[in-house]
């Protein structure tokens, strides 16, 4: 069949890619070592959690029938969707507001506003129910000390909805302030100058070009709430089970992996069909173009009544933001938490004393998969943007499907694919760092490629045509130049490795532990202050550490830039 | 060392259409020899860029050969091939000073710092940056960055130098002095280099012959004199310079000799091949040979259309219903016409060129 001519001239590009790739072969070598990878750790995964969960005799989809037969897991599936569009919906709203009122109306404070949207992103995901718990639970601030009540009913939808809005807010803000900001203003302008109204302009002109962005900020929240697992566990309570909570009780309480998998798998479902449409239809109808410099907007886009309504929306948000982690740092520091706000370091000494290996052990995870996940991130969007090779979308793809994984599938797949030989890494500190890197690669991956596509790649080929081979470019040239991409590939690697807890959960052992895992424990036995402190002492380790991360980085390639995540 | 291309073809997918292709270059041959200077010339789309790119290596060629000397290149990599580029928007490296830049190729090289440093510093002197190998980029004018790129790329003693349009991006005076800067250059290293762009007087002032290209093939090869005056195809004719296409009938021949009947009256014209009689021919006039009011006029044309250009008039005529473009030098000296005037209108035969009508 290869020798008609048509397959033939079909097969000479490849075969040609194929030819120019074996005249590299440090190029070719480090592709298939870079498939292998994913192949082991995101696809392998992904097979043994399906495979364990039609693994039974009979009909295949026996264990799903049978697990669904129980209304108590069918309300967690109806559960998980409804908590992921309630999500979705608050925290996309919350977020075009902000994102509104900073790009297009004239108020100050507006960095604040930026740095109030980076603290739920540096801290453990679950922050804000441990934060929910201190103010409104059973000892709360504001139910218990405020109005005397004991028992207020904060578990369920409405304290997850909370929780998981203040969580991801910040996601859509910073993303739609990036669409804001790449809709010329001229456009508006124009609309103005022919005598649109300020509300016309917003419902015509900035509004419908917003959209895909507004789409593509749902969908991403709503697959990271539906991955949620810390808040739902924290706060859901039994009354409001959820899939990603469900399928952790599943195996750990009832040794049931199958079942577990099943879950894990229902999970998967949504989630992926989420990403596919963000990524396969929402982005291609963007009107805006990923590259330019934010243009100056106007600042004149609302009337003086609203300018003063939307500024002290962004205010209450603020204050609202500050006191979910006031009330962290305040719990840290507090003897007994509802009864004696005194000050003491008790909870520190305590936390110390039996969390100190714990966070040896954190730190090691984390400091072996930032640079390991900083650089695979910015090499596979080099490759992807500017290699032509057999099987490029492939590995665009998949590298980039593990952020539709949620943890919980990641973490049972983890543990089924790698408890035997020849991948025998159960309770090791490999398994732990391959799960952050391949984990949270997309986002360096993501950033690369919007970075390489504002570079002109003639400054690449300039350095190939000067005798530079494909590593000297990537080392030399492509990486200095996609630094600032590199640099927040790096904090939001690190990042995750510190705080992330669905997949890790499952993966932790006696010998690697992991702070998240240790204050949920915290959290599940009571022990709020030792949480708070125990929270605290991981934000701070994620501050210092970005300080050193930028140090590093400006060290390396002399350049300076802004701080973006 | 020369360059040879060999049934050169470069195939793109069709952006409409998986199945079509593009025909971006059609199997071009051509022999570039050391030291010579060629330009390929052409309209966009003609496909000289993407032969550039071939012997550059960017663009693999669907078929055909690029041999370096006498070794086929056409399977290296960039990388591994003696050639440098000047790219259209000089592709300076924005992270590194004007130094690092001009010595990027030598550090490849593994050549000591000491060494890279005093040869940054004498080619920065020849293309005129004494001095300034601090800077960075972004504190360079575009001509500045454009020596910048130039020295780059010669520092590393190439076998070819290769420019693609690299004056496109710099203003009209700018232009003019860096292509006689660039041509000053590669003759100061004897260096072989092939030159694309599509302004025809940067090839007639810097090439030793100019490829001219449409549509993926090669219309003419020549020196600019053959080019401009003896073009082979009305393509090649319209585009260098400005051109009246005359219409004319053959009336007679003798060797090297054609008797050619044109606006009713017959004169004698060189050309080596013979034509039959009574066959038509196009006379290739370029406007500044056209002569107004000789006393031995050939015909009577009216004035259309005039527009006073300083050193030159440009005239619209119309001579027997057809159109007729004349540009007359030194009017100052010569007096200037009117619309309506009529005009007598002469050249003489050995500024024509014929090609078959």
């Amino acid at each position: 069949m290869l020798s008609t001519p048509a397959a033939g001239r079909r097969l000479r590009p490849v075969m040609q890619d194929l030819g120019r790739l074996l005249r590299e072969p440090w190029l070719l070598i480090s592709i298939l070592l870079i498939f292998a990878m994913l192949g082991i750790f995101i696809i392998l995964p992904l097979i043994k959690v399906v495979d364990m969960s039609v693994a039974s005799d009979g009909s295949p989809f026996e264990i799903y029938t049978n697990l669904f037969k129980s209304w108590y897991m069918r309300r967690a599936f109806t559960n998980s969707l409804l908590m992921g569009a309630l999500s979705a919906l608050t925290s996309v709203v919350v977020g075009f507001i902000l994102a509104y009122t900073v790009t297009r109306v004239n108020i100050p404070f507006k960095r604040l506003i930026d740095m109030i949207a980076i603290i739920p992103i540096i801290s453990p995901p679950f922050v804000s129910s441990l934060s929910i718990l201190l103010l409104f639970g059973n000892n709360g601030l504001i139910t218990y000390n405020l109005f005397g009540i004991r028992n207020f009913p904060i578990y369920g939808i409405r304290g997850l909805l909370l929780a998981q809005t203040v969580t991801f807010f910040p996601v859509a803000y910073l993303s739609l302030k990036g669409v804001l900001e790449a809709i010329n203003p001229a456009l508006e302008d124009a609309a103005f100058d022919l005598g649109a109204s300020r509300w016309t302009v917003f419902r015509k002109i900035t509004l419908p070009l917003a959209v895909p962005g507004i789409a593509s900020a749902m969908l991403v929240v709503f697959i990271e709430s539906l991955a949620d697992f810390g808040n739902p566990l924290v706060l859901a309570g039994s009354a409001f089970p959820t899939l990603a909570v469900q399928a952790y009780l599943q195996i750990t309480g009832m040794y049931d992996l199958p079942g577990g998998a099943a879950l894990a798998v229902t999970l998967l479902i949504p989630s992926i069909t989420a990403f596919v449409l963000q990524k396969y239809w929402v982005s291609r109808k963007s009107y805006v173009t990923v590259s330019g410099k934010p243009t100056r907007s106007t600042v004149k886009a609302v009337g003086p009544v609203m300018r003063w309504v939307l500024f002290g929306f962004a205010m209450a948000i603020c204050v609202i933001v500050l006191g979910f982690y006031g009330v962290i740092v305040v719990g840290a520091f507090s003897k007994a938490w509802g009864f004696d706000y005194g000050f003491t370091l008790r909870n520190f000494t305590y936390v110390l004393d039996v969390g100190f290996e714990t966070i040896l052990d954190t730190l090691t995870v984390a400091v072996t998969s930032t640079p390991i996940s900083g650089l695979i991130g910015m090499f596979i969007a080099f490759l992807v943007v500017r290699k032509r090779f057999l099987g490029r979308s492939a590995m665009e793809f998949t590298s980039m499907l593990s952020f539709a994984l949620p943890g919980t599938v990641i973490g049972i797949g983890y543990i089924l694919a790698f408890n035997q030989r020849p991948f025998l890494l159960t309770g090791t500190l490999t398994i732990l760092v391959a799960n952050f890197v391949f984990r949270y690669v997309p986002v360096g991956i993501q950033n690369g490629i919007a970075a390489l596509h504002q570079i002109d790649p003639g400054i690449e080929e300039a350095a190939t045509n000067l005798g530079a081979n494909s590593q000297t470019v990537f080392r030399r040239i492509t990486l200095p130049l996609i630094s600032p991409a590199f640099f927040s590939g790096l904090v939001f690697a690190f990042v995750r490795a510190m705080t992330a807890i669905s997949a890790a959960i499952f993966l932790v052992s006696a010998d690697w532990n992991l702070m998240t895992v240790q204050i949920l424990n915290q959290v599940g036995s009571g022990r709020l202050g030792a949480a708070a402190a125990f929270s605290l002492l991981l934000v701070g380790i994620i501050v210092v550490a970005i300080i050193v991360i930028r140090l590093i980085v400006d060290r390396l390639f002399g350049v300076r830039f802004e701080t973006r995540f | 060392m020369g360059v040879t291309l060999k049934n050169l073809r470069k195939e793109f997918d069709s952006p409409d259409d998986r199945q079509a292709k593009v025909i971006a270059v059609d199997s071009i041959n051509l022999e570039i020899k050391e030291g010579e200077l060629v330009t390929l010339l052409g309209p966009s789309g003609c496909g000289k860029t993407t032969t550039l790119r071939m012997i550059a290596g960017f663009e693999i060629p669907t078929a055909g050969q690029v041999f370096l000397g006498d070794k086929d290149i056409t399977n290296l990599t960039p990388d591994q091939r003696d050639t440098s580029m000047v790219f259209q928007n000089y592709a300076i490296f924005p992270h590194m000073t004007v130094a690092d830049n001009v010595g990027f190729g030598l550090s490849l090289r593994k050549i000591p710092k000491a060494e890279i440093a005093q040869r940054v510093d004498s080619i920065l002197e020849l293309v005129g940056l004494a001095g300034l190998g601090k800077r960075m980029p972004d504190q360079l004018s575009g001509g500045q960055q454009q020596r910048v790129a130039l020295a780059r790329a010669i520092i590393t003693e190439p076998k070819v130098l290769l420019f693609d349009e690299p004056l496109s991006n710099l203003d009209a005076k700018l232009r003019e002095q860096m292509r006689l800067e660039i041509r000053r250059i590669q003759q100061h290293l004897g260096i072989t280099a092939v030159y694309v762009t599509h302004d025809q007087g940067e090839a007639m002032a810097i090439s030793d012959r100019i490829v001219v290209m449409n549509k993926g093939r090669i219309e003419q090869m020549g020196t600019p004199w053959e080019i401009y005056n003896r073009p082979r195809t009305s393509f090649v004719a319209d585009f260098i310079g400005q051109v009246n296409f005359v219409e004319a009938e053959v009336v007679g021949s003798a060797p090297g000799k054609l008797d050619v009947k044109v606006w009713g009256k017959v004169i004698t014209i060189d050309h080596e091949e013979n034509l039959p009689v009574g066959s038509l021919v196009s006379l290739v006039l370029r406007p500044e040979a056209v002569h107004l009011g000789e006393a031995q006029a050939y015909a009577t044309g009216v004035v259309n259309r005039v527009v006073y250009l300083g050193s030159v008039v440009e005239y619209d005529l119309i001579v027997q219903e057809t159109n007729l473009h004349a540009v007359v030098s030194s009017p100052i000296e010569k007096g200037i016409r009117s619309v309506g005037d009529e005009v007598g209108v002469y050249f003489a035969p050995q500024v024509v060129h014929v090609i078959p009508a």
